[in-house]
């Protein structure tokens, strides 16, 4: 699913190219839209706020720690000492979601950072210069995107040894060609604008041109781009947790903490439900963020054509 | 039009040729071999020995590629498992059609149930059953595909006994874990349609169609529709390429005999030709269906140049 | 809608068939005679990995043993008390300087494909067997040749007596093959096997499921089984299902028949269900806790002992396992020979305050923060395991166990393969194992130094160890070979480079609408007698 995201986030700038009829014509929708008070943007940008708080507040918000283990007070119902129960070793689900929150937000964000600076400086850099280059670099980028990511994670995983750099370092390397195509695509269409043609006259550095012109003019769909990922970075993490091989314990992932509540469905229903909830609430939030911030900025990027 | 799909065709080989190399480098690098799994979890050291000798994995990286390269390209031979000894070609013809099979009833369900929901949301933009199946769409592509694939089988296999809970065999074998796996394509594909829509709907050209008093049959048909199919092509290409890849995970939950189990298991055995001939086999299908999705392009659409990315 | 209607449909085709099956089977009559046994029906098993080969001399891999003994027929059988019964040989006798061994078989005994089951397939077997590359054939290694007598005898020689042969003989490993199947089929023997076994192969469709069938010849069933003839069912299908929870849905919905159990969740769910019995097998396995005896601080004895009595194994036994299996103190799984209650005394049982004092004593002291250093370093160890329930849950209560003494462990849990090749490069400090294996010579594929560097993936080496175990392997009087095993142990636990923590039962769980199913050693369920019965 990693494509929608790039999809999504694209569909303005290579709407652009292909459709410059419906590009050009989407003015009208798009103003009533912003005219109203944008609930993507809010209740996405609520959502991310309230897991950012949850992680900073963690250790304020719940006198346990969420690794310590009380066998006293094992699988019991949430209460008001335990507002979301307790696990099989008596350890305070509370407290484990609330600090699995710093651990969902870390590979959100450095995972798509790792993707993110990589793919988006060769990008521009392929983008830009084209040639045999460009080429050559399109088609190890296809080759990697052709390479099913679950695979290439299991194999860094196997190397590497499971834990949550080695997660986020395999999520990272699996999601560079999307911010590669994105940027360079931005890059070609951006190439012979009017300020990028201005800035060579003026005899600036390739480098400086691709950072300080050309890149803030990329800025919103790869934005946008950035947001999107969080999500998907965070369900793919989940999934590698699923089968065993995602951070280690006692490290409380919120696909691990899931994929422990299965077999408890009917007898104590806390253990799948409150992580679910986190980790679906955090996707979620993500993805209406991206969406909210393309609404949003989607006006400005048409500046390349 | 011809010279284009050439061009595209030698570039998708040149393709797998890299995707073979890449697949090849990245198994060397991990620890463990074929050997372990093949003596057992006490062997001693000569008996792993001789079992690599065997298999020739003691000879260098490039060796074994140019061997592996010459039985595919001269003989379309992707050689043998190390493990059960069966043809890889053969085993990826038996999981590659219970792939398909999933991947296809997936996409149909995820095709018509987005379509519908887009449509209907798009044609009462605004209204509350957008707001409906906006919020169901943003919950659909936000829960966790496993987890959606246990409580599929919590509640229909074993509350109400409707459908059974694992396995392959009949359409009603098909119907949770294809709905497990098109949940989220149901959400992006009606999310797509609805705003692709209400983008075309207001566009020049369809406004000038609708003052030239072309009927609004025509009108939705010929511009309309025509111009907002396009994204969702795109998008169900790909799509239907993260399904053939094979769906580890929702194949594990449901014991479905397909690709993504087949590969992850070989990965765990070490049983590298398999992991070889799979990983082709997905480039491959990668490509096609992005040639296809062109070309669609260019069939819908007659401004997009054959310099298309 | 469709859908629904292909179910009645459905529902009402199965009705009919199972009208079908009751009018063929007088035995169902309502006189209830135990006499007339119910012939006919499917017992459907869920099997979590899927066997690569069937053939019992390739691949011992997961999956595969369990399948072997339905096809393939052994010549001794080893009874639940250990013991070994007549099987295919009749009777045998070992060479009074133990060096050679002679079966008779019985005579009446033809494979599937027709063929009698003579001294030559036996031969033919033992020397195919001792080929292959296969941790199994190390059962044979001092075997020096086998050669048939006549058509009903057999002896096997030996370079020197072999305590470890009996049990090999036992194993589905040593299941005798048809050579002309063998010859006929070459590599893809292991797609189409043929033994003598009470079911046939019938088919295999890759990833989904493996279907034998009733073997109507089959008269020649151990004496432990009171049906000596052909199996009451009519196939026997092995359903691929890797996901444990999908595993225990298929068997509530009545879609499988049989599965085994290992987490406490899943028991305690199944033990509400009527319609599942449920029945604790015995396995010849222990879950360890070894130390690596190469890798400082572990290559001093003091400190194997301290982290030894930092754990609390009756923790792990009610909190990971829910209260199944038992809790361990010697090497030896209790099933085998040479495990001695006695040696309770040499544990180094759960006593934290002994713990920090010999660590106080290697030179270890309390920082700030409670971590024990030494030379300014932290105390943090590796504990690497293997990818399976309950490991990850066992290596948790480790982990905080070992931190309630001021020790930190990273957990590093890996796919199968992967953790094997790091445990045998000795790339860790501690490995959270399990052992599976029939004879009590686990301990010398496990802690013989000759074996470091490959099974002994402890570094552990011990001299007068060596020397017992060596003494161990060529004894082949059983009471004289536990003696060794017992003495080598007294040196092994004071040694400390395992703590032994508890040994596994795996629950069956099984529908009770089967009867008359039979439990055999390692887990085995035998059922050549078993017999599908409406409640």
């Amino acid at each position: 699913m990693a494509l929608n995201a790039e999809q999504r986030a694209s569909r303005s700038l290579r709407g652009a190219r292909r459709l410059p009829a419906a590009a050009a014509g989407a003015d009208a929708p798009r103003a009533r839209r912003r005219a109203g008070p944008r609930p993507n943007l809010l209740l996405g940008g609520g959502l991310v706020g309230l897991l950012i708080l949850a992680a900073l507040l963690a250790p304020l918000l719940t006198s346990y720690a969420p690794e310590q283990i009380q066998p006293a007070v094992r699988l019991q119902p949430p209460s008001l000492a335990h507002p979301f129960g307790t696990d099989a070793f008596g350890r305070d689900l509370c407290s484990r979601v609330l600090y699995g929150a710093r651990i969902a937000l870390q590979i959100a964000i450095l995972s798509v950072l790792l993707a993110a600076v990589p793919g988006i400086w060769l990008g521009l850099l392929a983008g830009y210069h084209r040639g045999w280059g460009e080429q050559i670099l399109s088609r190890v980028m296809d080759a990697w995107l052709a390479f099913p990511g679950m695979l290439l994670a299991i194999v860094m995983v196997a190397r590497l040894g499971p834990s949550l750099q080695t997660t986020v370092i395999a999520l990272g390397v699996v999601g560079i060609p999307s911010f590669y195509r994105l940027a360079r695509g931005g890059a070609i269409s951006a190439r012979h604008a009017l300020y990028v043609e201005a800035a060579r006259a003026l005899g600036l550095g390739h480098t400086r041109i691709l950072l300080r012109h050309m890149l803030p003019n990329l800025a919103s769909p790869l934005i946008v781009l950035l947001t999107l990922r969080m999500g998907t970075m965070l369900l793919a993490a989940g999934g590698l947790s699923f089968i065993g091989l995602g951070a280690q314990p006692p490290l409380p992932e919120w696909g691990a903490l899931l994929a422990s509540g299965r077999d408890y469905l009917d007898s104590a229903w806390w253990l799948a439900f409150f992580p679910g909830l986190a980790f679906t609430l955090s996707v979620m939030g993500f993805n209406l963020l991206g969406d909210g911030l393309r609404d949003a900025l989607a006006p400005d990027t048409g500046t390349g054509t | 039009m011809l010279g284009y799909l050439f061009k595209r065709l030698v570039s998708a080989a040149l393709l797998l040729v890299a995707v073979s190399f890449l697949v090849f480098a990245l198994l060397d690098v991990v620890p463990g071999d074929v050997a372990h799994t093949l003596v057992g979890d006490l062997a001693s050291a000569e008996q792993l020995a001789a079992v690599r000798h065997e298999l020739g994995l003691d000879q260098p990286l490039l060796l074994r590629y140019l061997r592996f390269a010459e039985g595919a390209v001269l003989r379309g031979d992707l050689g043998a498992s190390v493990v059960s000894g069966r043809p890889v070609v053969e085993l990826l013809r038996e999981r590659f059609g219970a792939t398909l099979q999933l991947a296809l009833v997936s996409l149909a369900l995820a095709l018509v149930v987005g379509l519908l929901a887009g449509l209907t949301a798009a044609a009462r933009a605004g209204g509350y059953v957008d707001l409906a199946v906006m919020a169901g769409t943003t919950l659909g592509e936000s829960l966790p595909s496993f987890w959606v694939a246990l409580l599929l089988i919590q509640f229909f296999a074993l509350k109400l006994s409707w459908l059974p809970v694992f396995g392959a065999g009949s359409l009603r074998h098909l119907v949770l874990p294809a709905l497990a796996l098109a949940l989220p394509a149901i959400a992006l594909i009606a999310r797509l349609v609805r705003s692709c829509l209400l983008d075309v709907m207001t566009a020049d050209f369809v406004r000038t169609a609708h003052a030239k008093g072309l009927s609004q049959l025509l009108v939705w048909r010929d511009h309309i529709v025509r111009n907002a199919i396009l994204p969702v092509i795109t998008l169900l290409g790909l799509y239907l390429g993260h399904l053939l890849g094979g769906a580890f995970i929702i194949e594990t939950v449901f014991a479905w005999p397909g690709l993504g189990r087949l590969v992850v298991q070989a990965i765990f055995d070490r049983d590298f030709p398999v992991v070889v001939g799979a990983v082709l086999l997905i480039a491959l299908i990668y490509q096609v269906l992005n040639i296809v999705v062109d070309l669609a392009h260019a069939w819908l659409d007659p401004r997009v140049g054959h310099e298309a990315i | 809608m469709g859908t629904l209607r292909a179910f009645a449909l459905l529902l009402l085709v199965l009705a009919i068939a199972g009208c079908g099956q009751t009018a063929q089977s007088p035995a169902a009559a309502p006189t209830e005679a135990p006499a007339a046994p119910a012939v006919g029906g499917t017992v459907r098993r869920a099997i979590t990995a899927e066997p690569t080969s069937l053939d019992p001399h390739a691949t011992p891999g997961s999956g595969q043993n369990v399948i072997l003994p339905y096809i393939f027929d052994t010549l001794i059988f080893r009874a639940m008390d250990n013991s070994y019964q007549p099987y295919l040989a009749t009777s045998w006798e070992i060479a009074p300087d133990g060096k050679s061994v002679t079966f008779t078989l019985r005579d009446d005994v033809t494979f599937h494909d027709g063929t009698p089951l003579n001294a030559e397939a036996v031969v033919f077997t033992f020397n195919r067997f001792k080929e292959a590359k296969t941790s199994a054939a190390e059962g044979l290694a001092s075997m020096t040749g086998v050669e048939a007598l006549d058509d009903d005898t057999v002896r096997f020689s030996f370079a020197e007596p072999s305590a470890v042969f009996f049990s090999t003989l036992a194993t589905p490993y040593a299941g005798i093959v048809s050579p002309g199947a063998v010859e006929a089929a070459g590599d893809a023997f292991g797609q189409q096997p043929v033994g003598s076994g009470p079911f046939k192969f019938a088919s295999w469709q890759q990833g989904t499921e493996i279907v034998l069938e009733r073997n109507p010849d089959y008269h020649w069933s151990p004496s432990t089984i009171s049906n000596p003839g052909a199996p009451y069912l009519d196939q026997v299908i092995f359903k691929v299902i890797p996901d444990a929870s999908t595993q225990l849905a298929a068997l509530q919905a009545g879609e499988v028949d049989l599965i085994f159990v290992n987490s406490p969740s899943q028991i305690s769910k199944l033990q509400a269900d009527p319609d599942v019995q449920l029945i604790e097998t015995q396995l010849n396995s222990l879950i360890y806790l070894g130390f690596n005896c190469a890798r400082a601080p572990l290559d001093q004895v003091t400190v194997r002992q301290a982290l030894s009595h930092a754990v609390n194994k009756d923790e792990i036994l009610q909190a990971a396992l829910g209260g199944t299996g038992q809790v361990a103190f010697a090497p030896m799984a209790p099933t085998l020979p040479g495990f001695d209650p006695s040696l309770k005394q040499y544990e180094l049982g759960y006593d934290p305050a002994r713990a920090s004092a010999l660590l106080a004593e290697a030179g270890f002291t309390p920082g700030a923060d409670g971590t024990l250093r030494k030379d300014g370093q932290p105390l943090t160890l590796t504990l690497l395991t293997f990818a399976r329930a309950p490991n990850e849950d066992v290596a948790t209560l480790l982990q905080s166990q070992f931190k309630a003494i001021g020790v930190n462990v990273d957990i590093q849990q890996f796919d199968t393969p992967t953790a094997a090749k790091a445990a045998t490069e000795g790339q860790y400090d501690l490995l959270l194992w399990r052992y599976d294996r029939n004879d009590a010579d686990v301990l010398n594929v496990n802690l013989h130094s000759s074996r470091i560097g490959s099974s002994n993936r402890f570094g552990y080496r011990n001299p007068q160890v060596d020397e017992l175990l060596d003494q161990a392997a060529r004894e082949l009087d059983e009471v004289a070979r536990a003696r060794y095993y017992v003495e080598a142990q007294k040196l092994i636990m004071a040694d400390a480079p395992w703590q032994p923590l508890y040994i596994p039962v795996d629950v069956l769980a099984i529908s009770s609408k089967v009867h008359d199913f039979q439990l055999a050693s390692m887990g085995r369920v035998l059922l050549n007698e078993a017999q599908l019965l409406q409640r």
